[in-house]
């Protein structure tokens, strides 16, 4: 009977450590394509704010607000927020101005995740 | 005792008591194995969907987005670009690229929903293959071309003689740019598998066929409408709409949007 208790036993924390692994593994693919599609949630985003002048991208997408139209997509509760260094939301608008595009979500096990893009438009 | 029995010649075996108790707990592993196996199938299955119809949507999204920043609102040839037309139905100026839309499964209530558009694109000429377009930049009707390759461009026959046609390019008045009388289009065509597939035509097919993506439920190009909510002048949305059906029956759907500026708008 100690044999067989044995056997089962060894055999249980073997499964369990196989599993266990391909749990991890199926996490680390997760992750990383969600980097990817941030990423190029990002990419999209930026495209669309270029499409204002430089005058128009701190009216038209305030620092701090989700830009309509990329929440919660194609990650779980997706989000993309502009935030403007250097300017602070009055006064001239620096040329060139700096523009960072932020992606905030939340990964398999509801980790808050980010990733952040930036370029400078000039006038 | 300890817990196995000792036969007449002195070996060792097993009680029916562990014989029983062996075989269950063998048995439920293995029906927990197999549970496992089949889920971790399933899941591969409609993450390999999920991958490749991402694989599609980038490569496709990239494509036509590189293209319409290239590109721009011109009329080229006597034909205003770009042209986006619904259900594979052009007007007769853009006639020859009428096609059967390819079929949608969508029901009404749901989002990707609505008519399957077309778009036809204006591109700017590479003739010397340098991957920069060509300008008439001394206005003399004769593009600076770099045929000879060595690196400078002039209008000198070394450099334009075999490559540049007049009669199948427009220089445009303001900006000198050379456009292409090879046009760019866009449409979702049903394959022979009955698959809906993602297409990119030069020449309407004549100049090059590309498959970009597949299980394609919508295509859609929103343009600047004169006093309709709609995108600003001078730039073009695009979505692409997704859908796939699994073995085992999940469906998957997703879209991708961008929202791209034409850069060579002035003239």
């Amino acid at each position: 009977m100690i044999e067989l208790l044995v056997a089962i036993t060894v055999l249980l924390i073997s499964l369990a450590a196989a599993f266990g692994s391909q749990v991890a593994s199926f996490g680390v693919i997760d992750s990383s394509r969600d980097s990817t599609l941030a990423m190029t949630e990002l990419e999209r985003c930026m495209e669309e704010v270029l499409t204002k002048s430089s005058d128009n991208i701190p009216v038209d997408y305030p620092e701090g607000q989700p830009i309509p139209g990329y929440e919660g997509s194609r990650l779980r509760e997706q989000s993309i927020a502009t935030r403007f260094p250097g300017y602070s939301g009055s006064g001239a608008i620096p040329d060139p101005l700096e523009v960072v595009l932020e992606a905030t979500w939340l990964d398999s096990r509801r980790r808050p995740q980010r990733l952040t893009l930036t370029t400078q438009v000039a006038r | 005792m300890n817990g196995s029995v000792r036969t007449r010649d002195g070996a060792a075996g097993f009680t029916l008591l562990e014989m029983i108790l062996g075989a269950t707990v063998l048995a439920l592993l293995a029906k927990t194995m197999i549970s496992a196996t089949t889920s971790v199938s399933h899941l591969t299955e409609s993450g390999n969907i999920e991958s490749r119809i991402q694989r599609d949507s980038d490569r496709a999204l990239s494509q036509i987005m590189e293209d319409l920043r290239m590109s721009g609102f011109h009329t080229v040839n006597g034909r205003d670009y770009p042209y986006v037309f619904q259900n594979g139905q052009p007007d007769s100026a853009f006639s020859e690229f009428e096609h059967e839309s390819a079929p949608q499964s969508a029901r009404p209530d749901q989002a990707d929903f609505g008519d399957m558009c077309s778009i036809v694109l204006c591109a700017p000429s590479d003739l010397d293959g340098n991957g920069r377009p060509e300008i008439d930049v001394d206005r003399d009707g004769i593009p600076e071309l770099d045929g000879n390759g060595d690196g400078v461009v002039s209008d000198e026959p070394a450099d334009v003689s075999g490559i540049w046609d007049e009669q199948n390019h427009t220089i445009s008045e303001q900006s000198r740019l050379v456009w292409s009388h090879e046009d760019i289009a866009y449409m979702v065509l049903q394959s022979p598998a009955g698959e809906n597939e993602l297409v990119r035509l030069v020449d309407n097919g004549d100049g090059g066929r590309k498959v970009l993506a597949r299980s394609v439920e919508r295509l859609t190009f929103e343009t600047y409408q004169p006093g309709a909510a709609t995108v600003s002048a001078g730039t073009v949305r695009v979505r692409i709409d997704f859908r796939a059906t699994t073995e085992s029956g999940h469906l998957f759907r997703t879209h991708s949007e961008a929202l791209v500026r034409l850069r060579n708008n002035s003239g």
